[in-house]
């Protein structure tokens, strides 16, 4: 009988450490989000300006730079990583390896802005882009017209090796 | 009879009141007749003069949209830039009119 038992549960368990052998495989990054607000207004914080490019300061027409939220997460390929960003954002960053030598990562990131009662979150950036590791992209978004703010996400990512 | 009785009888014309009521008679069936044609008319099938409506219709459609100016292409819904700085910096920037901070 347990011999049985044994037979039939075989293909089971050995796919199971299949399974954890292949995640146990898949490279894992080390992913930091920084999320700032540029705004014009003149009484906003002024936190963040160090961490913007002067030189895209220069090409932006605000004045402030707020630090709204940092997120460290750290994930395997080809998995969404989800995180709650200043309280009523979200996010979430899933990568691939595009190359091991050098170690280039492409991203999709999506960050939600904060959502009405029963509806959806609408999307204020939806993005896919690469990556070297140890790199920063920097990633904005704004009205295309009239816009009094932005919202600009620092990527730095690094492969685990 | 005579060929000459025959020539002469056949030179008698109808007098006056004879001559208005051939006419009057005439007049009766031509009335009669062009009113049966338009009753006629208005007996004809519903589904030919619907199709007549239909077809005209069809027509004008088609003139219409062969016609009709081709639409303005509509503003794009969002805009990408792709900027890299001096220092190697790559910023993507996305405008789009659905954001809102």
């Amino acid at each position: 009988m347990r011999l049985l038992l044994a037979i039939l549960l075989a293909p089971l368990l050995l796919a199971g450490q299949d399974e954890k052998r292949a995640k146990a495989a898949r490279p894992t990054a080390e992913i930091t989000l920084r999320i700032v607000e540029a705004t014009s207004a003149a009484n906003a914080a002024n936190d963040a300006a160090d961490l913007v490019p002067a030189e895209l300061k220069a090409l932006l027409r605000f004045s402030k730079y707020r630090l709204l939220d940092s997120a460290f997460l750290r994930g395997v390929e080809e998995e969404t990583m989800r995180v709650a960003l200043a309280g009523n954002l979200s996010g979430e960053v899933r990568f691939e390896v595009r190359s091991r030598q050098p170690p280039v990562m492409e991203f999709d990131v999506e960050i939600q802005g904060p959502a009405d009662p029963g509806k959806r979150a609408p999307v204020l950036l939806e993005t896919t882009t690469t990556a070297k590791s140890g790199e920063t992209v920097v990633l904005g978004a704004s009205r295309m017209r009239d816009s009094s703010n932005a919202l600009i996400v620092l990527l730095t990512a690094k492969l685990i090796p | 009879m005579s060929e000459q009785r025959l020539r002469d009888l056949l030179r008698i014309t109808p007098d006056e009141s004879e001559l208005e009521a051939r006419a009057s008679r005439a007049r009766r069936l031509a009335v009669s007749r062009l009113s049966e044609h338009c009753l006629d008319a208005l007996d004809t099938p519903w589904w030919r003069w619907k199709s007549a409506v239909a077809l005209a219709a069809l027509c004008a459609f088609s003139v219409f949209v062969i016609t009709r100016e081709p639409e303005a292409t509509p503003a794009p819904e969002s805009l990408r830039v792709h900027v890299v700085l001096s220092d190697g910096t790559r910023v993507q920037w996305i405008l789009h009119d659905d954001f809102k901070l």
